[in-house]
């Protein structure tokens, strides 16, 4: 009889049990979405909020800089150096001094003074404002109308297409970001799982027991499979969710986009809301165009054969390990993920890149690196070269780890260098 | 193939890069015996069971199991206790026992079946829910043992079975080995515990850095390694011995001494009568296996 399906009912029922897993299942899409918009995130926090008086002794700029919600000008009229001193205990957060020396053809000496330094995104607001005005006035010098003018001064936008279909990079590298990032996340706590797995049975000693019964890589096999099936319970929790919250959300969504419309429609007047409406537009369309079985597909691939091969080269590191203490060995997996998800950053900056074609090829990288640049539409090519690198590199560890696992779960407190390791393999 | 024998080793050799753990060991294990492994530490023992229970292939040699060549499918005939106890630290003592029974083939329900029974015959049916880690160490013996025989093996391999154990325990393992050996089991363990070994066992192995030194049944190894010796309790004076005989020991009254190979014990008693010596106990000291045991093991060393 096989025993591989009872190995593989244990792994999973124990851990489907715990209430560890019902916390990291809810906790996982939490943390992912923390740590996704945590970059958004921190790039809002160093926009300062602030409130700045101005001293304009040139004139130039007065009541012309636009205040925001973020960021309030207002005009004193008092001498600068007195300012300086009682600015803070009249509410203000700096000082931005233009000295009467200051003209168009001459655009220097302005100052900002303060306690504290701007936050870059609020010192390029800050500079991109007075850019803004003082090229409007130089424009008036030439004599341009103010129709002209804005004309000129219009950002102009494009459109991306795509191998001949319209997309944008927006969503894909959102989408590419998540998918990079589940599988790394993934990665590491499916594979260490594994790894403690091999470590609990070694250092309990249960492990002589069990391969007296069954070979180690059938017990091997179904620890990896059982893990397997937790991380795919896990997964079809999460898109049961996600439907759920999916459906309660659209279900009074579509409603409003168009009551924005109706208003819109009647008033002849672009709302506020008409943006909204706009973005979600944009965003279905992109949606439509972007490869989204194939990034499903992706996904689910990766995952799945990503997982094989790191949870097998986790495997032998915890039957090569001597106690739990000492992990110093788990590096040897652990640092290729780490450097997987950079080189994913990289290549979501830029994803045709040498560097991001070769981690997407190369099996130690390309789990976490291929999925991120799946919604750039990579060539065909590079997809089918690096499944197939994948699958082979998993072939191929799942055959060394399972020789180093049968000698190393047997072998008992003992420090095991790398070059012992090598020897296994000859056994 | 002897029909009695259960399990035989030939010329079993395995080696671990440089160092010869077997070098051509062979042994045969008779049906329903009491086989004892002895020998001193690393000398290839854990090694040997570890063949025996196809954990490890051996380089060489071959090893039989009910008269065919052991094969995987074997190993849900044996039950198989390591030197070094394990069980799974987190989960509950009958669903962990259920699961290694079932790991040798047994299904749910005969498993359930055979635990409840040895679960009252330990008296322990209160700790199905237990978690291993709440035992304290003698309870998780019990449950080790019962996870070893719990499928009913025809070969139960035990490895210093009794290492750890408080004497109530050795006790209750001693009767449950003999009495799954009266009915039908074969029992091989291995110990360095000689006077276990003497009282238990009816044939032992000694090996020493991976070759066997000796093997048979207790009795006659004994037989075989007597050094002619005798001891005698007398009265009165101690009395003048024959030419040739030495004196090994002298103390209140008893006397241990070593015959030339010429004399028998006859001889001397016949000496020591014909002397008017009063003699109130006379008897033929055959060595202990751990003295066996210590001079091979030496004697082996200086080869």
């Amino acid at each position: 009889m096989n025993k591989i399906p009872v190995i593989i009912a244990r792994e999973y029922i124990t851990r489907v049990r715990k209430p560890v897993f019902i916390i990291t299942t809810l906790l996982v899409p939490v943390l992912m979405g923390l740590i996704g918009i945590l970059p958004f995130w921190i790039m809002k926090a160093s926009t300062t909020t602030g409130r700045i008086a101005v001293v304009d002794e040139s004139g130039l700029f007065r009541n012309r800089l636009e205040s925001s919600k973020e960021l309030q000008f207002e005009s004193v009229n008092e001498p600068v150096d007195s300012l300086a001193k009682t600015y803070s205990e009249r509410g203000f957060t700096a000082v931005l001094h233009v000295p009467a020396s200051f003209a168009l053809d001459k655009p220097e000496g302005i100052r900002y003074i303060s306690e504290e330094a701007p936050g870059i995104a609020t010192a390029e607001k800050i500079s991109e404002q007075l850019t803004a005005v003082a090229t409007r006035l130089r424009l008036q010098q030439v004599q341009l109308s103010p129709d002209l003018m804005d004309q000129l001064t219009k950002p102009i936008r494009f459109t991306t297409f795509i191998k001949g279909k319209e997309g944008s990079i927006g969503l894909a590298s959102v989408i590419g970001y998540f998918s990079g990032l589940l599988l790394y996340v993934l990665l590491l706590i499916y594979g260490t799982l594994v790894m403690r797995g091999v470590m609990e049975e070694k250092s309990t000693r249960i492990a002589e027991v069990i391969v007296s019964s069954v070979k180690p890589h059938e017990l091997m096999a179904g620890k990896i499979i059982g893990i397997a099936l937790v991380g795919l319970t896990q997964f079809a929790i999460w898109i049961v969710l996600g439907f759920v919250l999916f459906g309660f959300f659209s279900g009074f969504l579509p409603d409003q986009t168009q009551a924005v419309q109706q208003v819109a429609e009647a008033t002849g007047q672009p709302l506020e809301g008409e943006q909204t409406t706009v973005v979600l537009a944009g965003l279905a369309k992109e949606a439509a165009n972007l490869p989204l079985g194939l990034i499903v597909f992706g996904v689910l691939f990766y995952f799945l054969f990503g997982y094989l091969t790191y949870s097998s080269l986790f495997a032998a590191i915890g039957a090569a390990m001597s106690d739990e203490s000492d992990q110093s060995l788990s590096l040897i997996a652990t640092a290729p993920i780490i450097i997987a998800f950079i080189m994913g950053m990289v290549a979501m900056a830029a994803p045709h890149s040498g560097i991001a074609v070769f981690a997407s090829i190369f099996p130690l990288s390309s789990p976490v690196v291929m999925p991120a640049r799946l919604g750039f539409d990579p060539p065909v090519g590079q997809l089918v070269l690096s499944m197939l690198c994948l699958i082979l590199c998993f072939l191929l560890f799942l055959w060394l780890s399972a020789k180093i696992y049968r000698t190393g779960i047997l072998l008992y407190g003992k420090k095991v260098t790398l070059r012992e390791l090598g020897r296994w393999l000859t056994y | 193939m002897d029909s009695g024998v259960l399990l035989s080793l030939q010329n079993v050799g395995k080696s671990f890069d440089k160092v010869r753990a077997l070098d051509g060991v062979s042994f045969a294990v008779p049906r329903q015996s009491i086989y004892g492994i002895l020998g001193p530490n690393g000398a290839g023992k854990t090694t040997a069971l570890r063949i025996i229970t196809t954990i490890l292939k051996p380089d060489q040699g071959q090893v039989y199991f009910n008269g065919e060549p052991l094969q995987d499918r074997h190993a849900s005939l044996m039950g198989y206790m390591p030197e070094e106890r394990g069980l799974y630290k987190k989960m509950m003592v009958g669903e962990q026992l259920i699961y290694l029974a079932r790991l040798k083939g047994l299904n749910a329900q005969q498993a359930k079946k055979q635990l409840s029974f040895w679960l009252e015959k330990f008296d322990i049916k209160n700790w199905y829910n237990k978690k291993v880690e709440d035992l304290s160490k003698g309870m998780a013996q019990k449950v080790q043992f019962i996870a070893t025989i719990l499928h009913q093996p025809q070969l139960i391999i035990l490895d210093e079975p009794f290492s750890g154990l408080d004497p109530i325990n050795t006790r209750l393992i001693e009767e449950e080995i003999r009495s799954l050996s009266q009915q039908g089991a074969t029992i091989l363990f291995s110990t360095h515990r000689m006077e276990q070994v003497e009282e238990f066992c009816e044939h032992i192995l000694l090996i020493n850095k991976g070759r066997v030194i000796l093997s048979g049944k207790v009795s006659e190894i004994r037989q075989r390694f007597k050094r002619n010796e005798y001891s005698f309790h007398y009265e009165g004076q101690r009395p003048d011995l024959p030419e040739k005989v030495n004196i090994v020991r002298d103390e209140n009254h008893e006397l241990v001494v070593k015959l030339p190979p010429q004399l028998s014990g006859n001889d001397l008693l016949r000496e020591l009568i014909a002397r008017n010596v009063h003699i109130t106990a006379f008897a033929e000291l055959l060595p202990s296996l751990n003295e066996i045991f210590i001079s091979q093991v030496a004697a082996s060393a200086h080869e």
